[in-house]
C-alpha cells in the first residue's frame, strides 16, 4: 500500500534533522574575510571558543547573518509544535556556529521561551543568552530572558559563565542586570563571579554608578549573604590587584577608583567588622604606606603608583570605619593617622589640582 | 709660576701640606653642617646608609665599592642594619659583592663623615662596617643634582628619589679606585649588574663614581608649581613651604626662557608662600628654566627646566589589514605589502605669536638639512656600496617619506616595471606619486609608442591588486613637453620644503653599475621645472597610467 502524500511529506522535525549548516567563503572574498574563515576552520579543527567567536562576531560586525525565511519558518512552526522538544534538538548540535545560525532565525519571544525552559548544554545557554544580551542591547524588550538565560548558564557552566563575565563587563547595559542576575543565582555561581570580575576595570563612563546601583538593587539580606560569603575573597583579590598595580609604572594622580570600588569598599567592611580586626588592618597599611615611601624608586612615576595604591587602601578602610562609626582613638591609632597625614602632606604635589578634593577628603577622615 | 702649575697637575699625587688640609678639613665640616641643619632643604632626623663592598678571596682583604648616604626626615626610624642580600655575590673567580644598608641618627652620620674627612690619604677606613681599603679620596665641594626635567642629570642615576627638587651632594671622591683594579671591566659590570637588581643605582653607566662616598641631601621642604598665563607673557608660581618654615624663611625665584638662542623672557620674584608669585617674562611660552634658592644659606632648592607642550605633531597610522599584492609575468605572489592609512592628529595651541612659523621653519629646514647631509651621497654598483637590491631598498624607503604630501619621479626611461619594484612597495595607502617618463623608455622596448602605452597598462593591471595605488604617469614624447635626461627623486610635504634626491640613474638600472644617489642642495628649482614639464604633458596623448584619488594637489 503506498503511503498517502501527507505522510511522505517529511516532519518540521525530519527537515530540523536534515539541516546541515555550512560556511563557505564567496569568490573574490579580500584577506579580512579569509582570515575570519580561516578562524573558523581553525576554531572548529581546535574546539576554540575564541577563534569561533572571532568569527561570529566579524559577521555580526557586518553583515550579520542571514535569516532563512524557510529555515525561520521551519523553526516557528517546531516550536508551535513542541518548545521543550526544538530546544532539544537545538541543544543537541554540538557546532556552535550551527546553535548561533539557528537561534538568529528566531524571534526574541522565543529565545526569551527557551531561557524559562530548562536548559542543560552550557553552550546553547552561552549562545542563548548572548543573542538575547544583544537584542536587548538594541532596545528589544527582553530584559527578563536576558537575565533567566545568565542565571542559567552560570548554573550549567561555571567556564562559560566566567567568560560571560570577562566579555561583558565592560558593558554598562550587562552591569545594569548584575543584581538581578546574582540575586537568583547559587553560591557557587557567585564565587565564580567573584573570581573572575576585573577589578581593575575602569569607572570612566559611568561603570561605577551602574555597577553601584545594580548592586544596590539586591535584596539587602541577599546582598549580606553573597558579601559573606565572598567579601575576603574579594579583599584578597583587591590587595592582589594593588600589589599588580604597583608594578605597571603607570602614572597616577589620584586615589584609585574602579568600577568595583563601592563593592569593594562593602567587602572590607564585612571582612574588617570587628574594630580591632579593623584597627589591626590599618596599622598594617600604615606600615606598608611607611615602608613603601622609604623605598628606592627608578622613577617619580613608579613611586606614584605605589603611594596611591596605598593611599587607596588607607582611604577605603578608613571611610569604611567612618561609615561604622568605629573608633578613631587609641594610641596605635592617633599614630598611624599621624603617619598618614605626614605622607598625604609631603607629597601634595604627587596629587593633581583636579584632585584635591580627594586629598582633603583623606586628611579629613585621618582626623 | 711653572712650578706651581706642576705641582698641581703632576702626576704623582703629592701629600697635601698640612695647612691646606686644616683649612679643608674646616671647609669640609661647615659645608657639611649647614647643608644637614639649614632646615630649608629638609628636616632630617636620620640617614640611610647603603653601602657595597667587596671581598678578594685571595688577600682576605675588603674593598669599598660604593656608599650613599641619603638625610631623611622618617617619622618612625630605629637604628637598624640589614644586608642587601642573603649572601655574597661572585663578580669573579676571586672577589664578591657584598652590601648593607643602615639607617642612623644624625649624629652618627656626622661621624662617619668624619672619619672620611681624615682619610683622605686612602688607606683603610670603618664606617660601621668593618674596616675597608680605599684609595686616596678627593673631597668635593657641595654640587645641587637638579630632579630630571628637560635633561636628566646623569648623577641621577645613583642618587635615591631625586624627583622633588633636587638634592645637594658632598661626595668623596676615591680617585685611585684600587677596587675596580681588583674588578677589572667584566668584574666591574658584574658588579654593577648585581647592584642594579637590588636598587635602581647604575654604577656601570655611572662608573667613575665606583669607590666614592656620596651624601645626599635631598630639598623636600619646598613644592614649587608653575603655569604660563594664556597670553603666554607671565610665569605663575605657587612655592609651597613646608608650615615649619613659614615666616622663618625667605625663599627667591628667578626664570629664564630661552629661544632660538636668546634669552626671550627673564624675571625674578620674591616668594610669597602659599600665594602665587607672577612673574612678567614677556615671553612664556619657551624653554624655562627656574630656580628657587635660599638667599640667606646661598643654597639653591630647586633647579628645573620645563617645555610646555604647545604644538603636538602626531600621525596616526591605522593598519586596517589592508595589503598590496605584486605578482610576476605568471601571477605568482612575489611580494604582499602591508598598508596603513595615514591621519594627521597634530594638536596646536592657538597662535599667539605669528612671527615663531617664520623662525620654526628656519630651524626646521636647518636641522632637516643636517639630517639629509647625513644621507645625502649614497654609492651604488661598485664592490662593497650597494647592491641593486640595497638601491632598490634605499629608494622605497626616501619614497616612503612622502606619506602625507606627494612624490615625483622623473626619470626617461622609467617603465611600468620599475614602478612595481620601487613605488609599489610604499607602506602608506593612497599616497600619491607623479611619474614622467619618456619615448626613450618605449624604444629601448621596440614597441611602437601605442604598444608601449597598452603593455605599461596592462603590466600595471595585472602584476598587482592595485590597492592604496595613486600615480599617474605621463610620457614625453614628439613635441609634447622637451626632452630630459634628468633622473630625480621628489618629496613634496605639505608645508615643508620640498627634498629631491638625484639618482644619477635610471631605476631599471640603479645598483647595476656604479653610480651615485645625492641631495640636491637648490630643490624647488628641480621641483619647479619637474612641475612645468608636468603641465605641458597634460594630454590624453601622454597620460601613460592614471590609478588612485585625484592629483589635484600640487
Amino acid at each position: 500500500m503506498g503511503q498517502s502524500e501527507a505522510e511522505k511529506k517529511p516532519t518540521v522535525w525530519q527537515k530540523l534533522d536534515a539541516l546541515h549548516i555550512e560556511m563557505r567563503m564567496g569568490s573574490g572574498a579580500g584577506r579580512t574575510d579569509q582570515q575570519y574563515m580561516r578562524a573558523l576552520q581553525d576554531g572548529k579543527a581546535e574546539k576554540n571558543l575564541d577563534k569561533l567567536y572571532y568569527f561570529i562576531d566579524g559577521v555580526e560586525r557586518g553583515l550579520g547573518f542571514r535569516r532563512d525565511p524557510l529555515v525561520c519558518g521551519v523553526l516557528e512552526q517546531a516550536f508551535q509544535e513542541d518548545p521543550e522538544r526544538l530546544l532539544a534538538h537545538l541543544e543537541n548540535r554540538e557546532d556552535v556556529v550551527d546553535i548561533c545560525v539557528l537561534l538568529s532565525m528566531c524571534e526574541t519571544p522565543v529565545l526569551q521561551a527557551f531561557a524559562n525552559l530548562r536548559m542543560h548544554s552550557g553552550i546553547f545557554a552561552y549562545e542563548c543568552a548572548r543573542q538575547l544580551f544583544r537584542r536587548y542591547r538594541l532596545r528589544e524588550d527582553c530584559r527578563s530572558g536576558v537575565i533567566d538565560a545568565v542565571r542559567q548558564l552560570s548554573e550549567i557552566d561555571s567556564e562559560l559563565w566566567a567568560r560571560w563575565i570577562h566579555k561583558n563587563e565592560y558593558q554598562i547595559e550587562w552591569q545594569k542586570l548584575l543584581g538581578d542576575v546574582l540575586s537568583g543565582t547559587s553560591e557557587r555561581a557567585w564565587k565564580c563571579y567573584a573570581e573572575n570580575i576585573n577589578l581593575s576595570l575602569g569607572a570612566d563612563r559611568g561603570q561605577i554608578e551602574a555597577v553601584t546601583e545594580s548592586y544596590n538593587g539586591m535584596a539587602e539580606e541577599v546582598r549580606q549573604k553573597f558579601l559573606c560569603e565572598n567579601g575576603g575573597l574579594l579583599c584578597l583579590r583587591w590587595e592582589k590587584e594593588l600589589e599588580s598595580i604597583k608594578k605597571t609604572h603607570t602614572i597616577e594622580t589620584n586615589i584609585i577608583i574602579n568600577a568595583y570600588t563601592n563593592i569593594i569598599a562593602e567587602a572590607l567592611e564585612v571582612k574588617y567588622a570587628e574594630q580591632t580586626d579593623w584597627m589591626r588592618e590599618v596599622g598594617r597599611w600604615i606600615g606598608v604606606l611607611n615602608s613603601d615611601m622609604e623605598r628606592w624608586y627608578h622613577s617619580a612615576s613608579e613611586m606614584s603608583v605605589y603611594y596611591f595604591a596605598d593611599m587607596t587602601q588607607l582611604y577605603l578602610l578608613l571611610a569604611v570605619g567612618r561609615q561604622r562609626g568605629n573608633d578613631f582613638l587609641g594610641d596605635d591609632m592617633r599614630e598611624g593617622l599621624r603617619i598618614l597625614r605626614f605622607y598625604v602632606m609631603k607629597h601634595k604635589l604627587l596629587w593633581e589640582q583636579s584632585n584635591m578634593w580627594y586629598r582633603d577628603k583623606m586628611l579629613d577622615i585621618s582626623l | 709660576m711653572d712650578e706651581i702649575l706642576n705641582s698641581v697637575i703632576g702626576k704623582s699625587a703629592p701629600a697635601l701640606p698640612d695647612k691646606l688640609s686644616e683649612s679643608s678639613t674646616d671647609d669640609m665640616r661647615s659645608e657639611f653642617t649647614r647643608l644637614l641643619h639649614c632646615k630649608s632643604l629638609g628636616f632630617y632626623n636620620c640617614c640611610e646608609i647603603t653601602t657595597f663592598f667587596l671581598c678578594d678571596k685571595d688577600s682576605k682583604e675588603a674593598y669599598h665599592f660604593f656608599s650613599i648616604c641619603v638625610f631623611e626626615e622618617r617619622f618612625h626610624w630605629k637604628d637598624t642594619v640589614e644586608n642587601m642580600m642573603p649572601k655574597l655575590a661572585a663578580v669573579t673567580d676571586r672577589v664578591s659583592l657584598g652590601g648593607r644598608r643602615r639607617v642612623v641618627g644624625l649624629d652618627s652620620a656626622e661621624a662617619i663623615y668624619d672619619a672620611l674627612c681624615v682619610a683622605l690619604s686612602g688607606g683603610n677606613v670603618d664606617i660601621g662596617d668593618g674596616e675597608l681599603k680605599i684609595g686616596r679620596l678627593e673631597w668635593v665641594p657641595k654640587v645641587f643634582v637638579p630632579k630630571n626635567s628637560t635633561k636628566e642629570p646623569i648623577l641621577n642615576k645613583i642618587l635615591k628619589n631625586n624627583f622633588q627638587n633636587g638634592s645637594y651632594i658632598l661626595e668623596f671622591f676615591d680617585v685611585e679606585k684600587p677596587c675596580k683594579e681588583l674588578l677589572g671591566k667584566k668584574g666591574l659590570k658584574k658588579a654593577a649588574d648585581v647592584i642594579y637588581r637590588l636598587l635602581p643605582v647604575d654604577l656601570f653607566t655611572v662608573s667613575d663614581r665606583v669607590g666614592n662616598f656620596v651624601f645626599q641631601f635631598p630639598s623636600v621642604n619646598i613644592q614649587v608649581s608653575y603655569a604660563a598665563n594664556r597670553e603666554e607673557t607671565r610665569l605663575e608660581y605657587y612655592v609651597e613651604l613646608d608650615g615649619r618654615l613659614r615666616e622663618k624663611c625667605r625663599l627667591e625665584l628667578k626664570s629664564q626662557l630661552s629661544y632660538d638662542g636668546n634669552t626671550v623672557g627673564f624675571g625674578t620674584a620674591v616668594c610669597s608662600l602659599s600665594e602665587k608669585s607672577v612673574i612678567d617674562v614677556g615671553d612664556s611660552s619657551h624653554l624655562c628654566h627656574t630656580m628657587v634658592w635660599d638667599p640667606e644659606n646661598q643654597l639653591i632648592l630647586n633647579e628645573q627646566e620645563t617645555a610646555f607642550i604647545r604644538h603636538f605633531h602626531g600621525e596616526m597610522r591605522l593598519n586596517l589589514g589592508d595589503t598590496r599584492q605584486i605578482w610576476d609575468e605568471d601571477h605568482h605572489l612575489t611580494a604582499e605589502i602591508e598598508l596603513s592609512h595615514l591621519d594627521d592628529v597634530s594638536v596646536h595651541a592657538p597662535v599667539i605669536r605669528a612671527r615663531e612659523a617664520d623662525i620654526e621653519e628656519r630651524q626646521y629646514v636647518r636641522r632637516a638639512e643636517e639630517h639629509e647631509k647625513r644621507q645625502e651621497f649614497r654609492r651604488y654598483g661598485i664592490p662593497g656600496h650597494g647592491t641593486r637590491e640595497e638601491a632598490l631598498r634605499d629608494v622605497r624607503s626616501l619614497m616612503d617619506r612622502g606619506a602625507g604630501g606627494t612624490v615625483y619621479l622623473w626619470d626617461p626611461y622609467l617603465n611600468a616595471g620599475d614602478l612595481l619594484d620601487t613605488w609599489y612597495y610604499t607602506t602608506t595607502y593612497g599616497a600619491r606619486l607623479k611619474a614622467i617618463t619618456s619615448r626613450e623608455s618605449a624604444a629601448v622596448s621596440s614597441d611602437s609608442l601605442e604598444e608601449w602605452f597598452r603593455n605599461q597598462r596592462e603590466i600595471l593591471e595585472k602584476r598587482s591588486d592595485n590597492n592604496g595605488i595613486s600615480v599617474e604617469m605621463r610620457c614625453q614624447w614628439g613635441n609634447y613637453g622637451y626632452h630630459f635626461h634628468d633622473r630625480f627623486l621628489m618629496v613634496l610635504l605639505p608645508n615643508k620644503k620640498p627634498v629631491v634626491w638625484s639618482l644619477g640613474m635610471s631605476i631599471n638600472n640603479i645598483g647595476k653599475s656604479h653610480h651615485i644617489i645625492q641631495l640636491v642642495s637648490y630643490p624647488q628649482m628641480v621641483v619647479d621645472a619637474f612641475e612645468e614639464l608636468w603641465d605641458m604633458l597634460d594630454h590624453e596623448e601622454c597620460l601613460v597610467w592614471k590609478r588612485g584619488v585625484s592629483h589635484g594637489a600640487k
